[in-house]
């Protein structure tokens, strides 16, 4: 595969990676609902930080920095949550980061 | 190099897939869960050459996949690459005592995945080497008959010793704590003092075998710690804790020497053999290390060879008394 070659392929893999974004905010905000409402809030948390822990991986590797570092931030914010703490603090920072990750994604949704 | 990816997310797949292809390895399946990948694998009509798997996967994680992989006997030393977001030192003390060899976190660099991958495939070329050593009949009535098969200063792998691990996984896990700042960490070099006389009084794999109990004399007292160790060649044992280099103890040569002593090592003839062991002071990484940089393990192999320079090999047997300051000395660690 020569440098063209990839360098084409990994656009292809973004622009799909970034069409995604609009339903994995639906996703996380149905999963933010089970969390808030306590419908079977661990299960959704940890479903919740398997979505987040995806897109800390692949999305700096695709080059979109900023939303892998908010997610990051995010993942971690729930990672202090379940370890446990202040639970007004560790869930306050968690719904800061929530909400800054969902309006980063959406900024990355647009393009 | 057939490659076999395991990632539960299908954009990091696509990804890896084009970067290895890119890097010239364009022989790759993929797998989105652990159990698809075992049920791959043993389907697999041809084994294959590398693994590459992320961690946090739902039901079976990576490094549970990696244990899995490590006892089926064709995978014992294939490369496993953790490819993973999880930057946490937990994370990879127990990826490498798990089995894996080397650990890229994401976000990955194209290039340097490709890179790791053919330090990989060097290592594969050296197993399938050394397995075709084996097979030769020739080496086989070498091994009989006359000197040693392996050089004193040859690191050796060793198998089945918990917390071993063979020298390029050791350099790796190494550079891994390295990138990761992980700046709790120390490295200290365990010499065998008498190697020479051991080694001039083996022939054929006898050597290898006389190592292999003195890294199991060595594991027995690391029980119960995070550490890991490899054999570096020329009688020096490497061994690497999570721990800063001030609360590592001086007391190991005496506790492994007794523990030799109690295993009643004895060369192949019958004779006992005695084994006589040096600590050198334990390095750190260091905040300004430069990323990248063995350097620690040169300075703790430097320090070692220095001591056994400048000391009498009489000094180090292993005396009663030292024995029982070493045990008390442990205990009240471990209080």
């Amino acid at each position: 595969m020569t440098n063209d070659e990839f360098n084409n392929k990994l656009d292809g893999i973004r622009v799909r990676f970034v069409a995604s974004l609009a339903g994995k905010v639906d996703e996380f905000e149905t999963l933010m609902d089970r969390i808030v409402s306590d419908e079977d809030a661990a299960q959704a948390l940890e479903e919740l930080r398997l979505g987040v822990h995806k897109l800390r991986g692949v999305a700096p590797t695709l080059g979109l920095q900023k939303l892998g570092s908010i997610a990051a931030e995010s993942e971690d914010s729930i990672i202090a949550m379940t370890k446990g703490g202040d639970p007004t603090q560790t869930a306050g920072a968690f719904l800061g980061a929530f909400r800054a990750l969902v309006d980063e994604m959406r900024i990355a949704a647009k393009g | 190099m057939k490659i076999l990816a395991v990632d539960d997310d299908e954009f990091i797949l696509e990804l890896l897939e084009a970067a290895m292809a890119s890097a010239g390895y364009p022989d790759m399946t993929t797998a989105s869960s652990g159990a698809q990948a075992l049920d791959i694998v043993a389907n697999s009509a041809e084994p294959f050459d590398c693994f590459l798997f992320d961690i946090q996967m739902p039901e079976m994680d990576g490094i549970e996949l990696c244990s899995h992989i490590r006892q089926i006997e064709t995978y014992r030393k294939t490369p496993i690459l953790m490819i993973t977001a999880m930057s946490e030192r937990e994370y990879v003390d127990r990826a490498f005592a798990a089995g894996a060899t080397d650990y890229v976190t994401k976000p990955f660099d194209v290039l340097e995945l490709g890179t790791r991958v053919a330090m990989a495939e060097r290592l594969v070329n050296e197993i399938n080497k050394a397995r075709k050593r084996e097979q030769t009949l020739d080496v086989l009535t070498e091994k009989l008959v006359s000197g040693n098969i392996v050089s004193i200063t040859d690191p050796l792998d060793v198998d089945d010793v918990h917390g071993f691990l063979n020298y390029p996984t050791f350099e790796n896990y190494i550079l891994q704590l390295g990138r990761g700042n992980y700046f709790s960490s120390s490295v200290f070099a365990l010499k065998i003092t008498n190697i020479k006389a051991i080694y001039d009084r083996c022939k054929g794999s006898e050597f290898e075998f006389i190592i292999t109990d003195i890294a199991d004399a060595i594991s027995e007292n690391l029980k119960g710690e995070t550490c890991f160790f490899t054999y570096a060649g020329n009688g020096v044992f490497l061994c690497v804790f999570s721990r800063f280099k001030d609360l590592i103890q001086e007391d190991l040569p005496y506790l492994v020497q007794d523990t030799a002593l109690q295993m009643g090592l004895v060369f192949p003839d019958g004779s006992p053999l005695e084994i006589k062991l040096i600590q050198g002071e334990a390095k750190s990484p260091g905040v300004f290390a430069k990323p990248g940089s063995l350097s620690v393990l040169d300075d703790a192999i430097r320090d070692v060879e220095m001591r056994h320079a400048t000391r009498d090999d009489t000094d180090h047997k292993p005396q009663t008394s030292n024995l029982w300051n070493a045990r008390l000395g442990r205990k009240r660690f471990a209080l």
